[in-house]
């Protein structure tokens, strides 16, 4: 019980928000129980890891799944297990809403989420480690079922100056199954402005979800994922310097970015033959 | 019985050009990935004719011998004449941003009721394959050329 106990405290230990707040023995220790966990209950599979350059790089995903985000958290032990708990640190960056929450916010802290914001991302680049953005975040993360194969980064571009002035190169990453996980009706951006949800929550979506145990929920709250086949793609590395020079035209980079994106989510997409069976 | 898809993509570039290099078939077809196998059997100097052609379905290859035509300048099809019976029609239109490019496929499954309900579980897959092809397409032609 006492040994229960203190595994308990330990995972719910607070944790600061930054590089400093990963806890690789707590991945260590969690890593082979998660994995076996992603492999049969999402029967996960994460391929393009060989193309990674041994630097610190940005990684670039597409985000699905809502609150749950289960692909963001299979990537996250894929990479774990693919470049060691003790290789090149990986932070993912995600939206205050997650990492102020009191439990999950400590424990996302442990296996490497910090609260998104450039100076947090350079803060790890300038450490050595690399970064995980979704651009789209909680507009992509919340898009209706319907379109989950498309990209949807609502036209932000910040991660191609933060990439850009840190002078690291841009790896995409496209994964399918995560918005299989639960079912959303429509597009909530409307509905959040006008109950000011978006001033209020910084959330610019509030979609009708149907999600396990909530049933119909307005927005979404953590939830128990359906069991979709989760399938992600590693890209090759962009490197934005090579590609545009020292002054892009961000519009341009942001196109060339998001379209190679589209091809390859599209093309993983067609890799499925049933929806949520994989 | 038959099911019928149709998904359509826009690229952002003159519409004569699209056409030129998406009613080619021997541009269009290496550059669909989804087309796991594909094989020109007698073709003319622009490709049309015989082609063993098969998509990836999961871990086998579904497709056959299709008979590829140019109807006009702005449009491609293939009719399967063994295998999975098909047709694929592809267009090129005039659309504000530069041109519109549809590809519409009926599908056809033997088999009764079985190949009714497969022919439904093929149209979202189907539909995928589509998708993605049509999204390669517009990559290469936006930013590869």
């Amino acid at each position: 019980m006492a040994s229960l106990l203190s595994r308990l405290t330990d995972v719910l230990a607070p944790n600061p928000d930054g590089l400093e707040g990963r806890d690789p023995e707590f991945i260590r220790r969690q890593l082979p129980r998660l994995w076996l966990l992603a492999q049969l209950y999402h029967r996960a599979e994460v391929e393009g890891f060989e193309k990674v350059p041994d630097e610190p790089v940005l990684f670039v995903g597409n985000h699905s799944g809502g609150a749950s985000v289960p692909d963001s958290f299979v990537f996250l032990l894929a990479y774990n297990t693919y470049f060691t708990v003790e290789g090149r640190p990986l932070i993912g960056l995600a939206h205050r809403i997650l990492t102020a929450s009191p439990v999950l916010g400590d424990l996302i802290r442990k296996i490497g989420v910090v609260t998104a914001g450039h100076e947090k991302a350079e803060e790890v680049f300038a450490q050595g480690g690399s970064v995980l953005v979704y651009p789209g975040g909680d507009v992509e993360a919340l898009r209706p079922t319907r379109d989950r194969n498309r990209l949807d980064f609502d036209g932000r571009k910040g991660f191609l100056k933060l990439d850009h002035a840190n002078r690291v190169k841009i790896v995409p990453v496209v994964a399918t199954g995560g918005h299989e996980t639960l079912y959303i009706f429509n597009d909530g951006r409307a509905f959040a402005k006008k109950t000011r949800i978006d001033k209020l929550l910084k959330v610019k979506s509030l979609p009708l979800t149907l999600s396990f145990p909530w049933g119909f929920l307005p927005g979404g709250l953590p939830y128990l994922p359906l069991p979709a086949k989760i399938r992600m793609r590693v890209l090759d590395p962009i490197d934005l310097h090579e590609l545009y020079g020292d002054d892009p035209d961000w519009d341009r980079a942001y196109d060339f970015v998001t379209s190679l994106m589209q091809r390859e989510l599209s093309a993983l997409a067609a890799r499925s033959v049933l929806p949520v069976l994989g | 019985m038959a099911v019928s898809i149709r998904e359509s993509v826009v690229v952002r570039r003159d519409v004569d050009l699209v056409a030129k290099i998406a009613t080619d078939p021997r541009t269009l077809l290496p550059m669909v990935g989804g087309f796991g196998r594909f094989e020109p059997l007698r073709v003319d100097a622009v490709g049309c004719g015989e082609w063993d052609l098969f998509i990836d379905i999961g871990v086998t290859h579904v497709g056959g011998r299709v008979v590829v035509s140019q109807p006009d300048p702005r449009s491609l099809a293939w009719l399967a004449v063994r295998g999975t019976r098909h047709q694929v029609e592809l267009t090129v239109e005039p659309h504000p941003q530069g041109a519109q490019v549809t590809m519409a496929m009926r599908l056809e499954l033997a088999g009764g009721v079985s190949g009714w309900i497969g022919e439904r579980l093929a149209r979202g897959v189907s539909a995928r394959h589509l998708v993605a092809g049509l999204e390669q397409l517009r990559h290469h032609l936006e930013h590869e050329i």
